[in-house]
């Protein structure tokens, strides 16, 4: 997979964010990074790094601790699946809005009829918790299989 | 943090306003700005910076819905 398309999978529900709340991108913007995400077409790499600054503060850091290029895809895996949920601790975020910000590994347990799945993961927060996410980038998902989840979306498949 | 979040102004005591993020609550400094109770505002790194509109309010209430319907399904 080319990494702004695994980039923009994980950011994509965060951009829903600056969408609705700020209007720092706009709701344009916001539907291109769907498509993006959903046809695995590849971005411009410049606007990326703008619209999601805060994110490539700390992807540049990793990159350089890792001696790789900030674009390489362990590079970004890193920070959204190694470090994104420990950097999150410093936050001020509401606990449930925090909970849904961190990324978890799941496990589907059964599909909605709205074409949706319900999956189970080991919350940070103590016990096992349920989460209904969206299965766009995944229409073949299926019981039993392990994805990786953050906010509503099956991000990425783990074998 | 990669996204701000905003919460309405309930309780403003000297420069210290009280915020309310729907399930919880929290302090933030005024340094600068007009700001009064009922006011929506963002708040980076405990600093009141910025006033959000009704409309952006209303938008963010939104996505906070959406979420806590989601977990624990």
């Amino acid at each position: 997979m080319e990494p702004e398309v695994y980039f923009i999978r994980y950011a994509y529900p965060c951009a829903h964010i600056l969408c609705t709340v700020r209007g720092d991108v706009s709701e344009g913007e916001f539907k291109e990074m769907e498509m993006a995400a959903i046809q695995n077409r590849v971005m411009d790499r410049e606007y990326l790094e703008k619209v999601f600054f805060r994110a490539f503060n700390r992807i540049n850091k990793i990159a350089e601790e890792m001696g790789k290029d900030r674009w390489d895809i362990d590079v970004i895996r890193e920070y959204f699946v190694g470090r994104h949920n420990n950097v999150l601790m410093d936050s001020d975020y509401p606990e449930s809005f925090r909970e849904m910000c961190k990324t978890y590994l799941a496990e589907v347990v059964s599909m909605e009829e709205d074409g949706e799945v319900t999956v189970k993961y080991h919350s940070e927060l103590g016990g096992e918790k349920k989460r209904k996410v969206k299965k766009d980038y995944f229409p073949e998902l299926k019981v039993g299989d392990k994805v990786m989840i953050h906010w509503q979306y099956a991000v990425e498949k783990i074998q | 943090m990669c996204l701000t979040i905003p919460g309405r102004i309930i309780k403003i005591e000297g420069d210290i306003a009280t915020l309310d993020y729907g399930s919880e609550k929290r302090e933030a400094k005024i340094v600068e700005g007009d700001y009064k109770i009922g006011d929506c505002v963002l708040v980076q790194a405990k600093i009141v910076v910025e006033k959000v509109s009704e409309e952006q309010m209303a938008g963010w209430l939104e996505v906070l819905k959406d979420i806590e319907e989601r977990d624990g399904a």
